[in-house]
C-alpha cells in the first residue's frame, strides 16, 4: 500500500484519508487502529481530571472490584469494568492475559514460559505479569502469529 | 486452570502418554525381555493404561490461577499418584515380577513424566520465541 504524507498549513483541519479499492477487514482494523491511538481516557486522581493515551496504558488489572489502569510508572483507578475496556480495545493490540488482566502487547519486552504451565512477560517497565495458557492463543491471533 | 482447558490438556496429553507408554515398553524390553511378543489385546491394555495415566491429571483443576507454589505442589502429588496408579497396573498387566524390576518401572516412568513435561516446556519456549519475535518485527515498523 502506497503512504503518503502532506504538510499542510497551520489554519487548516489535519486529516487521514484512506484510498482504497474496498473496505474490507485490514482497512476496517487500520481505522479502528486509528481510532483507538487518538482515543484518550478521562481517570480522577484526586481532585485532578487526566486523560489518559490507550497507548499509554501498559495493562488493565481488576483487584477486589475495583479496576485500574497501569501505565509506564503510574497507577489510574478507574470506574471501567474489565469487559468494558475489552469492548473498547477490540481489534487493537490489547489482549486478555487473564481472568483479571488485559495487556498492551506493544508494550511487552519478552515472553517466557514458566515450569507452572503458565507464561511469564516482562513489560517494558520491568513489571512481570502472568499470561494463563488459554488466552496465549488470543495474543498469537491479535499478533498474527 | 478451567475445566474446559483442563479437559482438552487432558486429551492431548492422553495421546503423547500412549505413545510414550509404547516407548517406555520398548526401553524396558531391551533391558529385561527382548524376545518378548505382544499380541493385539496389548493396544487395549496399554489404551487403559494410559487412560489411567492421564486421569490423574484432574489434580491440576482448581477454579482459581494457581500460585508458582501450589503448581509445584500439585506437580509432585501428581507424580506421586501417577507412579502409584501405573505401579499397580502395571503389577496387574505382568509387566515386572522383581522388587529390582519394580524399581527399574517406576524409573521409566519418572523418565517418561520428565520427557512429557521437557516436550511441553519445549513447545512453549517455542510459542514464546515466535512471540517474541513477532513483537520485536511490529515494533520496528
Amino acid at each position: 500500500m502506497k503512504v503518503s504524507v502532506k504538510e499542510i498549513p497551520e489554519n487548516e483541519e489535519e486529516e487521514i484519508l484512506i484510498k482504497c479499492h474496498e473496505i474490507d477487514e485490514e482497512i476496517l482494523a487500520l481505522l479502528h487502529r486509528l481510532k483507538l491511538s487518538s482515543e484518550r481516557l478521562a481517570v480522577t486522581v484526586g481532585d485532578e481530571i487526566h486523560r489518559i493515551a490507550l497507548q499509554d496504558i501498559f495493562y488493565f488489572e481488576t483487584v477486589d472490584n475495583k479496576s485500574f489502569f497501569y501505565c509506564a510508572s503510574r497507577v489510574y483507578e478507574t470506574k471501567l469494568k474489565l469487559y468494558e475496556f475489552e469492548e473498547m480495545t477490540q481489534g487493537s493490540r490489547f489482549f486478555r492475559a487473564s481472568k483479571s488482566t488485559i495487556i498492551n502487547a506493544m508494550k511487552i519486552s519478552y515472553i517466557k514460559p514458566s515450569l507452572s504451565g503458565r507464561f511469564e512477560v516482562c513489560m517494558e517497565n520491568g513489571e512481570k505479569l502472568t499470561v494463563s495458557r488459554q488466552y496465549v492463543s488470543d495474543l498469537k491471533r491479535k499478533i498474527g502469529v | 486452570m478451567e475445566f474446559r482447558d483442563l479437559l482438552k490438556r487432558m486429551v492431548n496429553s492422553y495421546f503423547v502418554i500412549y505413545g510414550c507408554c509404547f516407548l517406555g515398553t520398548w526401553i524396558y524390553c531391551i533391558i529385561f525381555d527382548p524376545d518378548s511378543v505382544f499380541n493385539l489385546g496389548y493396544f487395549k491394555d496399554m489404551a487403559v493404561f494410559a487412560l489411567l495415566g492421564d486421569l490423574p491429571g484432574v489434580l491440576f483443576y482448581s477454579s482459581k490461577a494457581l500460585s508458582g507454589k501450589q503448581w509445584n505442589i500439585r506437580l509432585i502429588l501428581h507424580f506421586l499418584v501417577l507412579e502409584a496408579v501405573l505401579l499397580v497396573m502395571g503389577r496387574y498387566l505382568n509387566m515386572y515380577h522383581t522388587v529390582f524390576q519394580g524399581i527399574v518401572f517406576a524409573g521409566i516412568i519418572l523418565l517418561v513424566y520428565v520427557v512429557v513435561r521437557g516436550v511441553c516446556f519445549a513447545w512453549d519456549f517455542e510459542t514464546a520465541r515466535n512471540i517474541n519475535d513477532k513483537l520485536q518485527k511490529m515494533k520496528e515498523k
